[in-house]
């Protein structure tokens, strides 16, 4: 008797979730055929539209939000939608063929670059802008600008370098009145491309003092062991908590500093010149990167990536970095035009003033035209 | 005074105290939310309800008008799958309690509870994004519905269990049907049932993490269908917070403070619309 309750109980209980999952698919069945039978009535979007989809790094997202605003302004047919879920999470999904494009500090690590190649649809990677690593401070009644080296930053991570009127930094700055106080030094508590960009500045510029095993997204960082040590998540996370900390210094990218009016400190480039995070410092660094990129698109970037930063040249900005976008070879018929006009676009109109984002800094035109290679690349699947 | 009723005074100030300090933080997010939020809605006025967010370098930040669609569409479809299913599973649990299938249920629903729901963000990935090659607003839907599941599912149980037992006895030996029993049980049990029921819905609206891999978000288009893409309040507002730029932050502050009025909105109303039932 109970088991036979039991039964009908769970019958119940079954064709209701089977009706319920009925008339769900139906819903949307409908509306989907609808859109087929008159598609001149959908009024949310064009006939026929092509969406991209993009899913990678955050520090390009509100760059990337205004190509394809401007985009679809002058190609209404063509959407773009990115999403900003981090770099490591665009490039699995990007492997994961589940996106058009993928948005990357770093360019794809060799091995997923070498995995990524052999498949048919191959991989095709370009510099699309500019990031630089600023160090921000806020020392509370300093006046002038503070200069620091890659070993002098190096030593302050690693907790060696105790206050500010310590003489190694004084012998960089002798015009500057340093006061006798601790250094809090502010760091990431997540993994970013940007800690990635700056212990490789610190290990290039101080290879002694910062050894390659600290060189990684996310890294233990030595300045917290004597408690002097800050993490703040997310470019935003530093900015506040230097901004918060008097006798505090922190690496951020340039934009959020920018934005937040932070002084930032000149640091000593490869050819020993004290330079200032300007756009033009950037733009040169990157110029004497040029030379080191690879023959093809195709190819792996690891070694233009470390090569741009601490780049040879006098007026080069230390700790410059290339961002890249990810697309594949090979491309829908539908999509195909949509992802080479949007490559075209971007290396062209797109790099031009009007349409770069404050904080962002344009690649120079001899990356733009490399970049424009990728047109005889890309080809539509048969 | 003897020391009787000092003790007591002593001790309902120390209560009043501690109740204070222990809501005064939901306060402090309804008074800061409003605070932040409530002058970038007036200033943008209607365009916040009906326009699309804007680009950072414009003068204006825009709207919201996607993500306010987003969080309707992805909420009623999300309810759409897991009322009927929650409601049902707890039907029959309340009515089977030492059944093996309840056992089961209730041991599936209390981990759910448990799971952090990104992880149910990944499951509705690897199941339904994977597969198909693409992010869809139904993905989401399905998300958000695993996550309301287990809320619904545990409180319309415990209302259902709170209707006395003499009233079933005697609705029994009155000649009822079961099914007539279990209607009458819920219609007494209506405030804990619409109560489950709001706690689901609020917390299919307030969701981020299960969004992330599956919904994905649009903000170029109003709204692109079940099949694409779609946006959400929660999923905008820590994606815009994060961001430096001005015009998106102020977004974010009115969506939250948006999201927060439709809190208040839900609660006051099942608060009002469902009258408890005295015994």
């Amino acid at each position: 008797m109970v088991n036979l309750k039991l039964v009908a109980g769970a019958l119940i209980v079954l064709v209701i979730i089977g009706a319920a999952i009925i008339v769900a698919l139906r819903g949307w069945e409908t509306q989907e055929t609808k859109q087929e039978t008159k598609p001149t009535e959908t009024q949310t979007k064009p006939v026929g539209q092509v969406v991209l989809l993009g899913s990678g790094a955050t520090f390009i997202h509100p760059q990337l939000d205004k190509w394809a605003k401007e985009f679809t302004a002058l190609y209404p047919n063509v959407r773009i939608e990115y999403n900003p879920t981090g770099s490591g999470t665009g490039q699995t999904q990007f492997m994961q063929k589940v996106v058009d494009f993928a948005g990357s500090d770093p360019p794809l690590p060799t091995s997923r670059w070498a995995e990524a190649r052999g498949r048919p649809e191959g991989v095709i990677q370009m510099p699309v802008i500019l990031g630089a690593v600023v160090m921000a401070y806020n020392i509370p009644g300093l006046e002038g600008r503070l200069k620091l080296d890659g070993e002098t930053i190096a030593l302050i991570y690693k907790g060696e370098i105790e206050y500010w009127d310590d003489p190694r930094i004084k012998a960089l700055n002798p015009d500057l009145k340093l006061p006798n106080e601790k250094i809090r030094a502010v760091h990431r508590s997540d993994s970013s491309g940007t800690t990635h960009v700056f212990t490789l500045f610190l290990h290039k510029a101080a290879p002694h003092v910062w050894t390659k095993d600290l060189v990684e997204k996310a890294i233990e960082w030595p300045v917290d062991k004597t408690g002097r040590g800050l993490g703040g998540k997310g470019n935003q996370g530093v900015v506040e908590l230097v901004r918060r900390t008097s006798y505090s210094i922190g690496y951020v990218e340039y934009a959020y500093a920018r934005l937040a009016n932070l002084p930032s400190a000149l640091v000593k480039n490869a050819e020993g010149l004290f330079i200032d995070a300007t756009p033009e410092a950037m733009m040169k660094a990157a110029e004497n990167a040029y030379p080191l990129l690879p023959q093809s698109l195709e190819e792996d970037f690891n070694k233009a990536w470390e090569a741009i930063v601490y780049a040879p040249g006098k007026d080069s900005y230390p700790i410059t970095s290339f961002s890249f976008l990810i697309f594949y070879k090979v491309y829908s018929p539908e999509k195909v035009e949509a992802v080479k006009k949007f490559i075209e676009w971007i290396n062209t109109e797109g790099q031009k003033p009007k349409n770069i984002v404050e904080g962002y800094v344009a690649i120079p035109e001899s990356v733009r035209q490399y970049n424009l290679r990728a047109l005889q690349l890309i080809k539509p699947s048969s | 005074m003897d020391t009787r009723r000092l003790k007591d005074k002593i001790f309902t100030i120390t209560i009043i105290v501690l109740s204070i300090i222990a809501i005064a933080p939901v306060f402090h997010i309804i008074v800061y939310v409003s605070y932040r939020g409530l002058p970038i809605i007036l200033e943008s006025g209607l365009e916040f309800f009906t326009s699309l967010p804007n680009a950072v370098t414009d003068p204006k930040p825009g709207g919201i008008a996607q993500a306010i669609i987003g969080t309707l569409y992805l909420t009623a479809t999300a309810s759409i799958i897991a009322v009927p299913i929650a409601t049902l599973a707890a039907v029959f649990s309340s009515e089977f309690p030492r059944s093996r299938l309840t056992h089961v249920v209730r041991a599936a629903s209390r981990s759910l509870l448990e799971v952090a729901t990104i992880i149910v963000g990944m499951l509705v990935f690897a199941l339904l994004v994977l597969p198909t090659g693409r992010f869809t607003a139904l993905a989401g839907s399905v998300a958000l519905a695993i996550v309301m599941i287990p809320y619904v599912y545990t409180y319309v149980e415990l209302a259902m269990l709170s209707v006395p037992r003499t009233y079933v006895e005697a609705a029994y030996s009155l000649g009822m049907s079961r099914a007539l029993v279990i209607y009458h049980k819920l219609r007494i049990a209506r405030r804990g049932v619409a109560r489950g029921l709001m706690i689901g819905v609020t917390k299919a609206m307030g969701e981020t993490a299960p969004l992330l891999f599956t919904a994905f978000g649009a903000r170029n288009v109003l709204f692109g269908g079940p099949l694409e893409p779609i946006d959400a309040l929660p999923l905008m507002i820590f994606q815009f917070m994060q961001t430096g730029y001005d015009n998106w932050i102020k977004l974010a502050w009115g969506g939250a403070f948006v999201l927060l009025i439709s809190y208040l909105t839900l609660f006051i109303i099942t608060r009002v619309v469902v009258k408890e039932v005295k015994y």
